[in-house]
């Protein structure tokens, strides 16, 4: 026997489907968006400080001697 | 690209983490590559021949010369130094030397000076170019003198205590709200690098710059005395420095003779043995002997008139003075 369901409860289901669904795009979205644009800034950041370091420290004549006490990160 | 190549600088309680082409806060240490390097190695922006007395030392071969150099650079940003100009500077910015180690232990040499002061600046920040001078000048038979703040990381500090002999800390309060607010950076750091320099036997003396309501309280100052006869003990000689307007704190009044004099006694009270004054023309600049209270070492600026120590003890009464009298 098909089951009864009154038209009222159908369209609270869908329109909670429907919200759901807009949630996760819009989570979803927000961190491709945010991903894009750190790395679009970590990139401009690094093109800045090579763009420095070309500009003003290079024709400064400082030598690069190797420091000791450090240690590298994530290489 | 930078992501992947990121370093951390160990060499100060900072730990800068440097991202590739990034500078570190000390503005002299720089990540290329993956790599970290110093922009100031042989490369000082001040070179000098001063008395060993304006460090200041008072207890290391006095009325000795001290060949001294800096580059630019510093581990903390005091809003009242006094060398601001050259600490707070970029390398790519300011004129410099080439002088390579063996050329300032030579120079050194030639100039009759007994030591090398590392000073002026923060010494910690061209710390490959001071380890590797210092080394050569012990070869040598010179002393090797860390004229510093003290922020400095441990590992770095107990390889250099190897090759120093005397060192003067400027501690600059008793406070960690003190260091964060006014210098930059934490008060523990630079209390175990005193206790590591006395545990590994360099000679330390320490300085206390008296800023007019900022660190000139009396609870402060009995505090600081008391750990340093507790920790370093009474014969760790104490520098009151009288502060003078400069770089962010112009709006302050040089501190009073008075507020110098009490510091004086409060030290004295406290059991240190060797109190001095500096930055000003005071009984303090004088060394007395502990036991018998006469005049052992006087001063005239950062001039010896009269030693009375001999062979490292008190002329009238023989009690030892401990000190550095006699070179290496």
């Amino acid at each position: 026997m098909e089951k009864h369901t009154p038209k009222r409860d159908r369209v609270i289901l869908n329109l909670m489907i429907i919200s759901v669904t807009l949630a996760v795009i819009v989570i979803i979205g927000n961190n491709i968006h945010t991903s894009l644009t750190s790395s679009l800034s970590e990139r401009q950041n690094f093109e800045r400080r090579k763009k420095y370091y070309e500009e003003k420290i290079v024709p400064a004549n400082l030598d690069l001697y190797p420091a000791r006490h450090y240690i590298k990160i994530g290489q | 690209m930078s992501a992947n190549k990121k370093v951390q600088c160990q060499l100060c309680p900072t730990e800068c983490i440097l991202a590739e082409y990034q500078v570190g806060d000390c503005r002299v240490r720089i990540n290329k590559g993956g790599e970290l390097y110093s922009l100031v190695y042989g490369k000082p922006c001040a070179v000098h021949i001063d008395p060993i007395e304006k460090k200041p030392f008072s207890h290391i071969l006095p009325a000795t010369t001290a060949f001294s150099i800096a580059t630019v650079g510093c581990t903390l940003s005091c809003k009242f130094c006094q060398n601001w100009q050259i600490s707070q500077a970029k390398p790519e910015n300011e004129r410099f030397y080439n002088l390579p180690p063996e050329r300032v232990v030579a120079e050194a040499l030639r100039s009759g000076c007994r030591s090398i002061a590392y000073t002026y600046t923060e010494p910690t920040v061209f710390y490959e170019y001071m380890y590797d001078t210092s080394v050569l000048a012990l070869e040598k038979g010179l002393l090797n003198t860390y004229i510093t703040c003290g922020y400095i990381s441990q590992k770095p500090l107990k390889e250099l205590a190897k090759v120093l002999h005397g060192a003067n800390v400027d501690l600059k309060g008793f406070t960690e709200d003190y260091y964060k607010r006014i210098c930059g950076g934490k008060l523990k750091p630079v209390l175990d690098s005193l206790v590591t320099l006395k545990e590994y036997g360099v000679w330390v003396e320490v300085t206390n710059l008296i800023v007019p309501t900022l660190n000139d309280n009396t609870k402060e100052i009995t505090e600081m005395c008391k750990w340093l006869v507790k920790n370093l003990g009474p014969d760790t000689p104490i520098h009151f420095s009288r502060f003078h307007p400069d770089y962010k704190l112009k709006n302050l009044p040089k501190t009073p003779l008075n507020t110098l004099t009490r510091a004086r006694d409060i030290a004295q009270d406290a059991g240190l043995r060797y109190v001095y004054v500096g930055n000003i023309g005071h009984e303090g600049n004088n060394t007395y002997c502990y036991s018998c209270s006469e005049l052992l070492i006087e001063r005239q600026g950062y001039y010896v008139m009269q030693n009375h120590v001999v062979g490292g003890k008190c002329k009238f009464c023989g009690v030892n003075i401990a000190g550095v009298w006699d070179g290496v």
